[in-house]
């Protein structure tokens, strides 16, 4: 005699299960995790490598322990991996992990992951309840708070993001600075591959595309924000780049960099904290696009995307009410909304970008166009190069050489003080093996640019011998530069060794 | 693939294959059958027999009162024992009348005899009425109500697009009683003052359209209207809106149309043509929970117990009954059912723990909802107890379908809580 269940309809079901959504996006984080461990690994050396995967697990023991103490503790529930498995803790260290650069602390990354999972999710209710994406709260938690904690490291370059935003305003209009800017991280192809550094995971713009495309086939992800999110990332760059004729370079820049599509595969997906509906769905990618954009253009932050996550996760209650109701029936309507914000957040990035300045090359140094050749051998002394000390490193000679130059013997400044250049002299052959200024004291407009790399390594390998006309640029500051080398040089000759 | 609301419809595996185009199983009666004193509402019964009585195949027993008078039949010659409590496919109790069957099998005519060709429409009315044919779709609405309407009507559908999975019923009926069928059309005409009939029915049943397209005849009142396979497009909704183009509010009537099951269709035209109201069913009997899936041919009345049993029994020791297909069907909560006149089917289904997990927000609930609603949105105003947001969300609009629960990956029983929202609409949505 078989049991009667009861069970209310209906009674036939889809294969879909959170588990199986949860476990496809945990493979996808760890193919992402795994190209960073390679990337580490051959770029720099395998520690790094290594790093990357004990951050990781860092990261989700701490989630798992943090979850596991809650569950015994505030559910009083012994069963803990049964909690787990319900829970995904997992999925939201993972992510957070990724986000961050390769030389994180360990102990920032506990730090982050704790924060992430008590006040991002478990304060909330736990899995399903949380109102911010929680890899977001923890990451920036950690930003915030450690934001400048981070260990000097051969893998402390900068970014293309923070490059392009200390540096250049995220605005370049001319090409020499784009090409410049690009060589610096290899090019479009280096952003698109990922052979950069950045934040761990979020720098292989194709294989993150990849494992995108295989979530939306799997159905574990919604194609509707990251669509409006990188649709209005793109055309709001789009209306930049054409205002200020920048070229196509500048909008895959903004797409390619800044973690947009590791956010469009991995966070802005999240569906806890997202609107339900479809037009929900559009007006919340479309305003994680407008706010990412708004961060990079107006603000003085050097990135959006996270904090644009956060602020449109406090929207979504909002979202929802607005657009309730029976969808087909609403749909003028949601089109109107939807289409309508994405026509604003157009028509406001193109007004206020107006405002934007955009980056302005420094013109080329004045040294490289003077057409009168500096004479090293020439008359210094209203320099007064003086040798103040020198140091001896192996078959290395360096003269401290203090000289005035265009602050003591032209300008008006109220502080008119010498410049200290440290002339390097290679004891082998007696030539000039380094140049550079130990103390600079010269205007910023004038002088700096004979800081310049291409000023300085004119005098290397110069000797005593007189192949000094090799030597251009006369202005005041690079003549004290020359004098400065003079000086060292009459020394060496002169046996002051 | 729509961009600014949800695909409102699913594709899901029919498992049509499993009984469509097999052979027909008989299973008699046995010795008691039990006719149901209910149909879709529990009024009261006015009875004609009593205990100890003789009945025959086709004995009128009982009329159910109320709004919509339905008479009932005996469906087996033999003595009437008593009345019994039995689950009915509303899940409630109701009386069954109890006849012990003496295998006669001795047939009685109550209908008189009417020519379908020379009767005008209310003629016509009035005999289903007195047949008792009630909606084989699954609801049993007596047909009759559906002509009384002052609407114009242009058009009759008849609906045989069997949306839900594993039945097989209406197109078992079709096929085996083609000529019936669209006899059965024409009568429907008649009833809607020569109204156009079109049959709705599924593509993906090629080789019955053929044979329908070639049996309708070429004086163009009949016509075929394929609709793709998605669920749920036998929903009447949704059926006028693929036919005719058309939305109506309350009732299809105010899009011109009537809307018949096509089983409800063949129990017009054997009514007419042979005085028999509806004795004999044909019910799709399938699921994982049984041996054999078939399409049965049974008496209304017939424990389904019996039904199992032909068909080889339970494959499992825990099982769900569910009257109707898998999606909107009634689950049982035990197995005292017994065929009634507007069944369709029986699904036995394996039962297995389905745990829950949170709700993810997913949205897949309001992205499949034929309706268009927001399922997850409103169990939230539910659980708020918040009228205005229930209202806005148009939660006592919902037709139940189960999409949302068939595509909730948390496994949640979205669809009852959509259920306790309508509720919660009805006590409360009332006091303010």
């Amino acid at each position: 005699m078989a049991k009667i269940h009861f069970s209310t309809a209906p009674n036939y079901y889809s294969g879909l299960n959170t588990k199986s959504i949860m476990r496809d996006l945990t493979i996808a984080l760890v193919i992402v995790m795994a190209f960073a461990t390679v990337y580490y690994g051959l770029t720099y050396e395998w520690a790094y490598g290594i790093r990357v995967v004990a951050l990781c697990a860092s990261a989700v023991a701490t989630s798992l322990a943090v979850e596991a103490v809650w569950c015994l503790t505030v559910k009083r529930d012994k069963n803990v991996v049964g909690y787990w498995s319900t829970s995904f803790p997992w999925v939201t260290a993972l992510i957070m992990a990724l986000m961050c650069p390769v030389n994180t602390t360990f102990y920032e990354m506990i730090i982050g992951t704790v924060f992430a999972i008590v006040i991002g999710k478990l304060v909330f209710g736990g899995f399903g309840q949380n109102i911010f994406n929680p890899a977001v709260v923890g990451r920036v938690f950690m930003v915030t708070s450690f934001g400048s904690s981070a260990a000097a490291d051969v893998v402390t370059a900068a970014t293309p993001t923070s490059t392009m935003a200390t540096t250049y305003n995220w605005l370049i209009t001319d090409t020499a600075s784009a090409n410049a800017l690009l060589e610096k991280f290899g090019g479009l192809k280096s952003l698109f591959l990922g052979t950069y550094t950045g934040a761990m995971g979020e720098t292989s713009t194709l294989l993150l595309l990849i494992l995108g495309a295989w979530l939306l086939f799997r159905k574990d992800i919604d194609w509707h924000v990251p669509f409006a999110f990188l649709l209005t990332i793109t055309l709001s760059a789009a209306l930049v780049a054409l205002r200020f004729n920048t070229g196509l370079w500048y909008v895959a820049y903004h797409l390619l960099v800044g973690g947009v599509f590791f956010a469009a595969v991995f966070m802005v997906t999240e569906p806890v904290t997202n609107p339900t509906s479809a037009a929900g769905l559009l007006i919340f990618g479309t305003g994680c696009g407008f706010i990412t954009m708004a961060i990079r253009l107006f603000g003085n932050m050097p990135e959006g995307v996270m904090y644009s996550i956060l602020i449109m996760n406090a929207f979504t209650p909002w979202i929802d009410y607005l657009t309730a109701g029976v969808q087909d029936v609403m749909r003028k309507r949601n089109i109107i909304y939807s289409v309508g914000l994405f026509a604003v957040v157009l028509v406001v990035i193109f007004v206020a970008s107006g405002s934007i300045a955009p980056y302005v090359a420094p013109k080329a140094p004045e040294f490289l166009n003077s057409e009168a050749p500096l004479n090293l051998s020439g008359d210094y002394s209203k320099n007064e190069a003086k040798i103040i000390s020198t140091d001896t490193d192996g078959d290395k000679l360096t003269y401290h050489v203090d000289v005035k130059g265009f602050a003591v013997l032209v300008s008006d400044y109220a502080v008119k003080e010498d410049n200290v250049v440290d002339v390097v002299i290679s004891k082998k052959d007696g030539t000039v093996f380094s140049v550079s200024y130990s103390k600079f004291s010269d205007t910023e407009y004038v002088g700096d640019q004979t800081e310049d790399e291409r000023f300085l390594s004119q005098f290397v390998g110069l000797g005593s011998d007189g192949s000094v006309d090799a030597v251009t640029g006369a202005t005041v500051s690079s003549t004290s530069v020359a004098a400065a080398v003079n000086a060292a040089l009459t020394a060496y000759a002169g046996g002051n060794h | 693939m729509p961009l600014f609301t949800g695909h409102m419809k699913i594709r899901l595996n029919g498992h049509k294959d499993l009984t469509e185009g097999k052979p027909i199983i008989t299973v008699g009666p046995g010795e008691k059958v039990f006719i149901p004193l209910a149909n879709m509402e529990a009024t009261p019964v006015e009875m004609l027999v009593k205990v100890g009585d003789h009945v025959r195949e086709g004995t009128k027993v009982a009329v159910q009162q109320g709004r919509f008078p339905v008479s009932l039949f005996a469906s087996a010659s033999g003595t009437v024992t008593g009345i019994e409590k039995r689950i009915f496919s509303d899940f409630k109790m109701v009386d069954h009348l109890v006849i012990a069957t003496d295998g006669a099998q001795e047939t009685e005519r109550v209908l008189p005899q009417l020519d379908w060709r020379q009767a005008d429409a209310e003629q016509l009315i009035d005999y289903v009425r007195q047949a008792g044919i009630v909606g084989c779709g699954g609801a049993g609405f007596p047909t009759y109500v559906k002509y009384h309407t002052k609407d114009r009507i242009e058009t009759v559908i008849i609906n045989a697009v069997e949306c839900e999975p594993y039945l097989t019923t209406d197109c078992a009926n079709i096929a085996s009683s083609m000529d019936d069928f669209v006899t059965g059309c024409r009568i429907l005409s008649k009833m809607a003052h020569d109204a156009r009939v079109i049959i709705a029915i599924k593509a993906v049943h090629k080789p019955l359209i053929e044979k329908i397209r070639a049996a309708i005849g070429s004086d163009g009142l009949i016509t075929i209207h394929e609709i793709k396979d998605f669920y749920p497009m036998g929903w009447e909704r949704l059926v006028v809106k693929s036919v005719l183009n058309k939305e109506y509010k309350n009732l299809p009537s105010e899009a011109g149309a009537i809307v018949n099951n096509a089983t409800t269709c063949i129990a017009v035209a054997q009514a007419l043509l042979y005085g028999r109201p509806i004795i004999d069913k044909l019910l799709t009997f399938a699921g994982d929970g049984i041996k054999q899936n078939a399409v049965v041919r049974v008496k209304v009345g017939t424990p389904i117990t019996r039904i199992i049993d032909a068909l080889g029994g339970f494959t499992s020791e825990d099982v769900k009954i569910i009257c109707g297909g898998p999606m909107m069907g009634t689950s049982m909560a035990n197995d005292q059912l017994v065929v009634n006149p507007h069944m369709n089917g029986v699904m036995i289904m394996k039962w297995e723990p389905r745990p829950e997990m949170a709700c993810l927000h997913c949205g897949r609930c309001a992205d499949y909802c034929p309706r268009g609603l927001e399922p997850v949105r409103i169990n939230i105003a539910n659980h708020a107890k918040d009228m205005e947001y229930l209202r806005q969300l148009k939660a006592d609009t919902c037709i139940e379908c189960g999409t949302c629960s068939y595509v909730c990956p948390s496994h949640l029983p979205i669809t009852e809580y959509v259920r306790r929202a309508k509720r919660t609409m009805k006590v409360f949505g009332q006091q303010n």
